[in-house]
């Protein structure tokens, strides 16, 4: 019998935007450059930081997960341009103005980032804060609760799956990397580049070359 | 102005104080469990008075183990591990509450335990137990060789240590535990891509399905008792090729 997603992650990202007073709260799970995924998300801006972060490969959330401490940039306009260019860009043509990252860990060992964005710029209040790091703290309780008793190589049915999208495209990366003789991070470039110059959805076109439909030779 | 606390009771007190501080500074830095106890044990035996004090803690079984002791010698161990089978600590356990009793009640209550401790000079033994809330975890050995009953105060004194030790226990274990679940999910994060990508990469190299290829996978990394995310690693890395899959 398949377990649903719990709501509870969702829930704690409805929470965040309430008592946050933000306009989007975000759970993503992360563990290395490729395996990343939005977990849950609430607010207007709902999941587009992750999003943005996921597709440019830069962002607060990504530093705060690296270095495993909570990473802020009230100013992303400005200060944040610096920072993290494409990402700066794209996150303030989205509506996001500020964004605070905080990792989701115990000790040194992370799997995940809380992230908090906001429409206008500006700090927290310390009092919003305190709040933001209690809510990360309940966040990865949470998580590894309902990741406890899992089969321990696979990811909680719980904490929802890595969504059909993503496997075709993670599997069509395999076999064009088998196909052409390269890596496969050459490969998932291969992907996006075909899917750009043919301006087709990477899923699309991921899905093809899984069917057979489309194979790739160096 | 008569002070109601004398010489003793002050400096008893001040190393009580002391100890407590000493055990709660431990519990926010790195901790380690058996030498924390260690300390514990020596402590009670300063500030009570003691001929010696020990702890038991109890493993996934259920069964007491002696964890540290003032007392290093072999046979004070023992004393302590009879008590599987009975004695004070094993009692304090149960109940979870403090006991005590002196040499006629202990050989009324505890006949073989009592036949050990008497040859050791101990005339009056008591245990605390390692409780919080509705968790107790072990027990504290008390032992001396005066036939003077534990008071009140020193029964209250060496609970308040065993609770400050509880506390961090309870604390250093949740907290191991938390980070098992964190690298179990890390990496069950990273490897449910690389076993993905390795299903493509056999699928094309066996000129088979993807599922056909997961079968193949898997039934290399049961045989072989290795986990499913290091074997789709090596496939990835180019460690392990296609043909591993078909010689069986």
């Amino acid at each position: 019998m398949d377990v649903s997603p719990s709501l509870v992650p969702l829930r704690l990202c409805e929470v965040g935007v309430e008592r946050l007073g933000a306009q989007g709260v975000g759970l993503a799970l992360i563990s290395s450059p490729q395996a990343r995924s939005l977990l849950s998300a609430s607010g207007a801006l709902a999941g587009r930081v992750e999003e943005l972060q996921f597709s440019l490969g830069e962002g607060p959330c990504l530093d705060a997960f690296w270095a495993g401490v909570p990473t802020y940039e009230p100013f992303l306009a400005t200060e944040g341009r610096d920072r993290w260019p494409l990402f700066a860009m794209a996150a303030v043509a989205a509506g996001v103005e500020a964004v605070f990252s905080f990792p989701l860990q115990v000790g040194e060992v992370r799997f995940g980032v809380l992230d908090v964005a906001h429409d206008v710029p500006g700090m927290l209040a310390a009092g919003v804060l305190a709040d933001a790091l209690a809510l990360a703290d309940i966040a990865t309780e949470t998580i590894l609760a309902l990741q406890t008793g899992t089969d321990e190589d696979r990811v909680a049915d719980e904490l929802g799956g890595i969504g059909s999208e993503r496997i075709v495209v993670h599997q069509a990366t395999g076999m064009i990397a088998a196909q052409a003789g390269i890596g496969v991070g050459d490969a998932l470039a291969w992907l996006r580049a075909h899917a750009y110059a043919d301006d087709r959805h990477i899923y699309d076109v991921a899905s093809d070359v899984v069917a057979g439909s489309l194979m790739f030779v160096s | 102005m008569v002070s109601n606390f004398d010489d003793a009771d002050r400096q008893r007190s001040d190393a009580l104080s002391r100890t407590m501080i000493e055990l709660a500074d431990t519990l926010v830095h790195d901790f380690d469990v058996v030498d924390f106890l260690q300390m514990l044990s020596g402590r009670c035996v300063e500030v009570l008075g003691l001929a010696s004090a020990g702890v038991m803690l109890h493993d996934q079984r259920d069964v007491l183990q002696v964890v540290a002791s003032s007392d290093e010698r072999a046979r004070v161990l023992e004393l302590m591990e009879i008590q599987n089978q009975e004695g004070p600590c094993l009692d304090a356990y149960r109940l979870s509450e403090p006991i005590q009793a002196n040499a006629a009640e202990a050989a009324s209550r505890w006949p073989i335990f009592s036949v050990r401790a008497q040859s050791f000079g101990y005339r009056t033994v008591g245990a605390i137990p390692l409780r919080l809330r509705a968790q107790t975890i072990g027990a504290l050995n008390l032992f001396s060789t005066s036939d003077t009953q534990f008071r009140e105060r020193d029964i209250r004194d060496a609970q308040a240590l065993a609770d400050i030790a509880t506390i961090g226990l309870l604390n250093e274990r949740a907290l191991r535990e938390a980070r098992l679940v964190a690298e179990q999910l890390q990496y069950a994060l990273a490897s449910r891509v690389t076993i993905e990508q390795a299903k493509g990469i056999i699928a094309v190299n066996l000129k088979c399905d993807v599922d056909a290829a997961f079968q193949h996978m898997r039934g290399y990394a049961r045989r072989r008792g290795l986990r499913l995310g290091d074997v789709a690693s090596d496939v990835i890395h180019g460690d392990l090729t296609a043909t591993a899959f078909t010689d069986g």
